[in-house]
């Protein structure tokens, strides 16, 4: 049975989706502005809630607005994400996401925060890109408890750290790759 | 390089369709929406779950309803290999669920790690799922530490709910 051209198509549009709910994750986490703008079209519209606006809008909210809660460290990892599309250049997307955040409260106390919840989309492909052109943050379930980080005992102070910006090691690995 | 074949083609499709059957059997049990039930399994799937071993046909009454006992679910997927040969599939699928219920009188967070094991079959060119055991690697349970209305969370209107009431429902055609 051989594979048409519209399965083919609609494999590489699915691909390309996914690569767009990698990028803001990625891009929030490492706090890169122009990394979250690429996953949305420039008229998208952002509602997590503590934040309703314009995607472009969001990409520099979301760095103070963590600064104001205290989190110094979060990773945003995505997980299945299942894409339904509506016609040729439109789809809605439902895609599972994990939050791992270390935050620093009053009197030097810090909170393991995990949180789950669900982004879900619209993206549309113009000009040939897909992007999100809508998205809204469902909350799902959180865990709240005194981290018990340890980032220097043990085995952990030889490991390489991640870290907040653009000196992350995986810049110099993707360099020349990603937008 | 050579180009890419057709039966390379089919394989990625076709492990592409598998896991999205996948994603759907997800969304069924956390939005408890048994209308997805369809597009997850044969008609003549089974189950070996251990808290339910049989035909689909008894999977509202019995997997639905224990899940109706817990509070809310969360289930997320990491791994999935999948072996396909031919119109028969084999997969592997880590899942990691996150279970809100009480236990003894206390709210209780459950984390459970482990493994769908699943046989799938493509009938009239779908895919679904015949047989699916579950197996258990790992859990963890800690009283409840959620926060809803206060700190980050205070604002975050959208909350995840069973069909139909799930926002998922309100973004709908």
């Amino acid at each position: 049975m051989s594979v048409s051209g519209a399965e083919i198509q609609r494999f590489k549009n699915q691909q390309a989706i996914y690569d767009c709910l990698l990028r803001c994750g990625r891009g929030i986490d490492r706090r890169d502005t122009e990394l979250i703008e690429s996953a949305f079209h420039n008229d998208a519209t952002v509602d997590h809630g503590y934040f309703t606006g314009s995607a472009s809008a969001f990409a520099t909210f979301i760095g103070p607005f963590y600064d104001s809660h205290g989190v110094v460290q979060a990773t945003h990892r995505v997980n299945q994400a299942l894409i339904e599309f509506i016609d040729a250049d439109t789809a809605h997307v439902e895609s599972y996401s994990l939050v791992f955040i270390d935050a620093a409260g009053e009197g030097g106390s810090l909170t393991a925060r995990t949180i789950g919840g669900r982004y879900l989309d619209r993206v549309e492909r113009r000009d040939g890109a897909w992007a999100v052109a809508e998205r809204t943050y469902v909350l799902d379930w959180n865990s709240n408890v005194d981290s018990t980080v340890d980032r220097d005992g043990s085995y952990f102070g030889e490991l390489a750290r991640g870290r907040t910006d653009r000196s992350d090691d995986s810049y110099a690995l993707f360099a020349g790759l990603c937008p | 390089m050579g180009t890419v074949t057709d039966t390379e083609l089919r394989r990625a499709t076709d492990i592409q369709a598998i896991r999205e059957v996948c994603m759907r059997y997800c969304r069924a049990v956390d939005r408890l929406d048994s209308d997805e039930l369809p597009n997850v399994f044969h008609d003549d799937a089974t189950v070996a779950y251990g808290t339910y071993d049989g035909p689909t046909t008894g999977f509202i009454t019995n997997t639905f309803g224990h899940i109706l006992t817990m509070e809310r679910t969360f289930h997320c997927l990491g791994s999935q290999l999948i072996e396909v040969d031919g119109d028969d599939a084999t997969g592997e699928i880590y899942v990691f669920a996150y279970i809100s219920e009480t236990k003894e009188g206390e709210l209780t967070d459950t984390l459970l790690v482990g493994r769908y094991l699943d046989r799938y079959q493509r009938r009239d060119g779908v895919w679904k799922i015949s047989h699916r055991a579950f197996v258990m690697d790992w859990n963890q349970n800690t009283p409840s530490s959620a926060e809803w209305d206060e700190g980050m969370y205070g604002d975050i209107r959208m909350r995840g709910a069973r069909a139909p009431h799930d926002p998922l429902y309100a973004s709908r055609p």
